[in-house]
């Protein structure tokens, strides 16, 4: 279990976000999260990481508990999350942005950095490189210096995705990876996201297209009003009435 | 040797030469002002790199100089040691008021760095005892002789105060090109995003903080040495709102831009011949006109002036 959630809450005021939620997560698999809009999933995101600490309830990441640590902490551990929306570095380019994202294997000192020595053009150079890697693997190297607001939506996304790796992720939390993509591009992405499994790394993914949640998932854990309402595979969340209903309105579970 | 380098060179060259055209000694007091204003403003510069706001940069500004007024006159050291230890002393201060405030967002940030500046200029103002209250402390004695140069005269103090401001100048260029650099400006940019890579985003700002107001500290001890006089009526908050103006009009987000911004402003109203009480009012003129026509500062003159398309310079 590389993840556990147990007995989270949060509460905004008077407003109860989350509610008593408890889950787990294997390691190297895909965890689909799915809800209603408003149901929490993106502040269960930033409680994971860190963005704000629960009100009750405990995050534990391998083994340790990280409930409360600083998102860069977070990050530092090896879970890592990407935004909703285009969060980039817009007036920086592409490979600008995934070297930055290489923080934290910057081995060298504040001083080194300053007086670039050896040590820090080093680490320039490696993070130049494992950034072309990076951004090929996600097909973006041909836009590598490419301002990054000047980059379609799609290929936002996969930026953000390419930064997320720079950190040398254990555990991805993606927060809506494909919206907004068109077909050809979600499902290269989708592709890409089993890839990232197959080589190891957990995987948490919010989407709104049940299509690819339950194509891509093992497990999904599904959110109403800040509760968990049901926790299965695809095939039992499809199933469960609850879920059903709690959509109802909407596109359907198919 | 680059196209930079070259031009670090002959900047230099021509300021290191310019007593030789004039020496005029009210020229000279007023490029020697601008270069104790521009060091400061650099500091300034750096902390808003990181998006921060700071509205109280004199306030370190006479931290500076006060530290160095009393290390040399009551402590009896040398102003080559109390300069340095002028500007530690202000990033000192800096850091013990920045840390619990860091935290703290954008406006009101802004605000707290303000009633933090007035706080430290009503403990200069109710400290006559040790800090010469509102008259101030006169005689202040100018630095000693070094490399047998007496500060006797402006032309001194200008190749000193030319000195410091390059100095500063390398230190900032440094700065922006390293990744401490990038780093600052991603914080600029997002910071959320920055501490979703692993950014550490409280201490680099810190970091920014307290090398801005360094940089303040410095400029104050030598501001103190030179007037050889030093009241809390010279960082007050205008001196601080000025410190943003000269940002704003030379351009945020270039290392030129304080230097420009310095040397504009305070050039224009003497050759306007304003008097003292109207240098607001011309100084809020150009900001306005700057706002508008070159939103990102005289550095992006040049570009706008070839036609190329607009550079929009960070603020």
């Amino acid at each position: 279990m590389i993840l556990e959630i147990k007995g989270v809450t949060k509460h905004f005021g008077g407003l109860a976000a989350l509610s008593d939620l408890s889950f787990q997560v294997e390691p190297a698999t895909i965890l689909g999260l799915i809800g209603p809009n408003g149901a929490g999933k993106t502040t269960l995101f930033n409680v994971i990481s860190g963005f704000f600490p629960p009100t009750l309830g405990k995050v534990f990441f391998n083994g340790e508990d990280i409930t409360g640590l600083r998102p860069d902490q977070v990050a530092k551990k090896g879970l890592v999350r990407t935004f909703q929306g285009s969060n980039l570095f817009k007036h920086k380019t592409v490979l600008q942005n995934v070297i930055i994202a290489h923080h934290l294997q910057v081995k060298a000192s504040f001083w080194q950095l300053l007086m670039n020595n050896a040590r820090a053009k080093a680490d320039e150079a490696s993070a130049h490189k494992n950034s072309l890697d990076i951004l090929e693997y996600m097909g973006l190297k041909d836009m590598k210096d490419e301002l990054a607001q000047n980059l379609p939506h799609g290929h936002q996304r996969a930026l953000g995705v390419a930064m997320a790796m720079a950190a040398r992720p254990q555990l991805l939390l993606l927060d809506e990876p494909i919206t907004g993509m068109n077909v050809e591009e979600s499902q290269r992405f989708i592709e890409l996201i089993r890839g990232l499994r197959d080589r190891g790394i957990t995987l948490m993914v919010v989407e709104h297209d049940m299509k690819a949640i339950m194509g891509l998932s093992q497990r999904i854990v599904v959110l109403n009003y800040g509760r968990k309402i049901a926790e299965g595979s695809p095939q039992e969340i499809q199933k469960n009435q609850q879920v059903i209903e709690a959509y109802l309105g909407s596109e359907g579970l198919t | 040797m680059d196209k930079r380098r070259l031009g670090h060179l002959v900047v230099l060259v021509a300021a290191a030469g310019f007593p030789a055209v004039s020496q005029d000694p009210y020229l000279l007091n007023l490029l020697i002002t601008t270069g104790i204003w521009t060091t400061s403003v650099w500091g300034v510069q750096l902390i808003m790199s990181t998006g921060q706001l700071t509205l109280g940069h004199a306030a370190y500004m006479a931290v500076g100089a006060y530290a160095s007024t009393l290390l040399v006159m009551k402590a009896g050291f040398s102003f080559w040691l109390a300069f340095p230890l002028s500007g530690l002393i202000s990033a000192l201060v800096a850091l013990l008021i920045g840390y619990p405030i860091l935290r703290i967002k954008g406006v009101y940030f802004a605000i707290i760095t303000f009633a933090f500046a007035e706080i430290i200029r009503l403990i200069i103002v109710n400290w006559p005892s040790l800090l010469g209250g509102y008259g101030g402390i006169p005689n202040i004695p100018a630095p000693q002789p070094i490399f047998s140069i007496r500060f006797t005269s402006r032309l001194p103090f200008y190749y000193l105060i030319l000195a410091i401001s390059f100095i500063t100048y390398l230190v900032m260029v440094r700065m922006e090109k390293s990744r401490i650099g990038k780093i600052f400006s991603s914080i600029h940019e997002s910071d959320t995003l920055a501490e979703s890579v692993g950014i550490n985003i409280m201490k680099y700002k810190l970091i920014a903080f307290g090398i801005g107001c360094f940089f303040a500290g410095l400029s104050g001890s030598f501001y103190a040495h030179y007037f050889n006089f030093t009241s809390p009526e010279f960082f007050t908050i205008w001196q601080s709102i000025y410190c943003l103006i000269f940002v704003l009009v030379g351009g945020a987000g270039s290392v030129l831009g304080p230097l420009l911004g310095s040397f504009f402003l305070t050039l224009v109203p003497e050759f306007l011949r304003v008097a003292r009480e109207y240098e607001p009012v011309v100084y809020a003129i150009i900001l306005i006109l700057i706002m508008f026509l070159l939103p990102g500062g005289l550095i992006t003159l040049p570009a706008r002036l070839l036609g190329q398309k607009k550079i929009l310079g960070r603020r």
